[in-house]
């Protein structure tokens, strides 16, 4: 009785930090969008008006590092990051598996080792109240942060990979569908 | 030292082998290499470098010429690419076996990737010849070579990152991709009328040839292709825009054609963006960490040290060139192309640039090296692509690839033995100013 509950508390868990990612995801679509709006508005800028807007590339950038990695947690749970398949395609299922708990550990402490980075980062930037050196003079604290919480959801997303593989789940959703969509 | 490298390699291999992502593997390679031999708080370091690059207004490029091929590829383009070219291809030998070279090129024009050009010029033509009894190997492989100038023939996404990497001028390397490209795309074109010529079997009988009318219709089809590229590279080599923006007109360019086609709704539209978040995320993260594995690399003194080793070995720039040829052919049958260059160039940048040969030059040999790689088995994402829109063996796919992949290899050799086919086009332009 109790470890059905507990494995349904832990199955809908996995779920919210999956319709996390998923949130995340068509957040750094609007990120995208916005930069090509962007980018297209100083061409205008430029060419009918011969101005150049002051904050057009450099909110590009933010939005840049918001897509990247608003966009990674999803891109983890549907098998987008690339990785080397080789040896683990030729072994024993069992071997594999261990492979995958190995790959996935290191991939908990590097992405937890990420988001230490930034937060720290973020932190700085925080107390020390900076500014970045353009005329829009923004504070750094946001894009920072926006970078810090794409770490911490791609974080999330790894752990519930471990779990998964504990779980004898699939960790990695991958449709035939989306199968060219992710080789593009 | 010697220890520093032999460690690094290692834990590259066994991060990698193991199947650690290719992007975490390059962090955790860097993070480990600075805190075993430089035992130095490297947080801020880290955290500075990945807010640098994935802020960098040079790579703004990237992400947009992504979600361009995302929109172009839901479109109706690939069809009237097709309609537009097969007319005219009818008179060459080897008649419409020549629409997936001649295809690939012009979409290559408005493409950065060589998958996106593979999957969106393949959909259409393969069904095509198959159904009107062409040679199923040679139209596989024809577009598994052509497929891949999506990355010789501007725009092109791994000059956008060699251009980061390497701090070279995008658009120089951009206007160095061009001669090579079409130079390339005309050898293809010459070995698919040869072996037309040779074993006529592989093509079907001639049907009725199309009259002037039907030309000049066929014509109306390559409008929108070539409305596109008018406005891409247009705008890029005619002053007004640079790469980036270049990029963004091309996307919205790509967002109009698909209205007025009315063959891209907005449910489509949706999914183009999330697919290219997806590839996005994924390429940014492996160049900001190939970013942060590089700093490492130079803060432990490892390029040098390989450097001097292997300019110990007293290599002529020829045999150097050769020697990086077989050791990325290598490297191509497991790694994905891209990652395969980005993690190498700390390394090899300087060793080519020492032998003399020009930066702009290496980037074009890079992306002739890539492409390779991505049809090489048993990872190319060409071959992929290509299995998906037909359902064969990869083998099958990489044996059809073979003969293209052949001349591919004789194709660089070629570009060592004369540098100015990438560097002649670059330099004329410097001298205008």
């Amino acid at each position: 009785m109790r470890a059905g509950r507990l494995a349904a508390m832990i199955a809908a868990i996995l779920r919210h930090i999956d319709r996390l990612a998923i949130w995340a995801a068509a957040l750094a679509a609007a990120c995208l969008i916005s930069m090509a709006v962007l980018m297209m508005g100083e061409v205008i800028a430029r060419s009918a008006f011969s101005q150049s807007l002051v904050f057009s590339w450099e909110f590009s950038g933010y939005l840049m590092g918001a897509t990247f990695l608003f966009g990674a947690a999803h891109t983890l749970r549907s098998g987008g990051h690339v990785r080397v398949s080789l040896l683990a395609e030729h072994l024993p299922r069992g071997l594999a598996r261990g492979l995958d708990y190995f790959s996935t550990l290191v991939g908990i402490v590097v992405t937890a080792y990420i988001l230490y980075a930034l937060c720290d980062l973020t932190y700085s930037s925080y107390t020390r109240d900076i500014v970045s050196f353009t005329p829009t003079q923004t504070p750094l604290i946001v894009p920072q942060g926006v970078l810090a919480i794409g770490a911490l959801l791609l974080f999330l997303q790894m752990l519930a990979r471990l779990i998964r593989l504990f779980r004898k789940q699939e960790p990695d959703l991958v449709h035939d569908s989306q199968m060219l969509d992710r080789e593009l | 030292m010697t220890a520093t490298i032999a460690v690094t390699i290692a834990l590259l291999v066994v991060f990698l082998g193991a199947g650690v992502w290719v992007s975490l593997a390059l962090f955790s390679v860097g993070i480990a290499g600075l805190e075993i031999f430089r035992n130095m708080p490297i947080e801020r370091q880290l955290a500075i470098s990945i807010w640098n690059t994935m802020t960098s207004e040079s790579l703004i490029a990237l992400p947009l010429f992504i979600l361009m091929a995302e929109i172009l590829f839901r479109t109706r383009l690939s069809a009237s690419l097709f309609n537009g070219l097969a007319p005219w291809a009818a008179y060459l030998p080897g008649r419409l076996m020549h629409v997936n070279v001649l295809g690939c090129t012009m979409f290559a024009a408005i493409s950065g990737s060589s998958a996106a050009t593979a999957a969106t010029v393949g959909r259409i033509t393969l069904s095509e010849l198959f159904s009107r009894g062409y040679s199923r190997s040679l139209a596989m492989g024809s577009l598994a070579g052509a497929g891949t100038l999506g990355f010789l023939i501007p725009p092109s996404v791994i000059l956008i990152i060699y251009g980061v990497l390497s701090e070279t001028s995008v658009l120089k390397l951009f206007i160095a991709g061009i001669v090579p490209g079409l130079l390339l795309a005309a050898t293809y074109m010459a070995y698919i009328a040869v072996r037309a010529s040779i074993s006529p079997a592989l093509i079907p009988p001639a049907g009725p040839s199309a009259t002037a009318a039907e030309l000049l219709r066929s014509l109306v089809n390559l409008g929108p292709v070539v409305f596109l590229i008018l406005l891409v590279l247009g705008s890029m080599y005619a002053g007004y825009a640079s790469p980036t923006e270049a990029a963004a007109v091309g996307v919205f360019g790509a967002f109009i054609i698909g209205a007025l086609q009315r063959s891209i709704t907005w449910s489509a539209f949706g999914h183009a963006c999330i697919s290219a978040v997806r590839t996005s995320s994924m390429v940014g993260m492996i160049v900001t960490a190939a970013v942060f594995l590089s700093q490492a690399m130079a803060f432990l003194g490892v390029p040098r040290a390989v450097a001097e080793q292997i300019a110990a070995l007293e290599l002529s720039a020829f045999s150097l060139v050769l020697l990086l040829l077989v050791f990325y052919m290598l490297l191509g049958c497991v790694l994905e192309g891209m990652s395969a260059i980005v993690m190498t160039l700390p390394i090899t940048l300087p060793l080519i640039l020492a032998a003399g040969y020009d930066k702009i030059w290496f980037g074009v040999f890079l992306v002739l090296v890539v492409e390779m790689a991505q049809i090489t088995p048993p990872v190319g994402f060409n071959l992929f692509v290509i299995q998906s829109l037909t359902g064969e063996r990869i083998g099958a796919i990489a044996k059809a690839a073979l003969p293209f992949f052949i001349i591919m290899i004789l194709f660089t050799i070629m570009i060592a033995v004369f540098p100015q086919v990438a560097t002649w086009l670059p330099e004329q332009v410097q001298l205008r100013g």
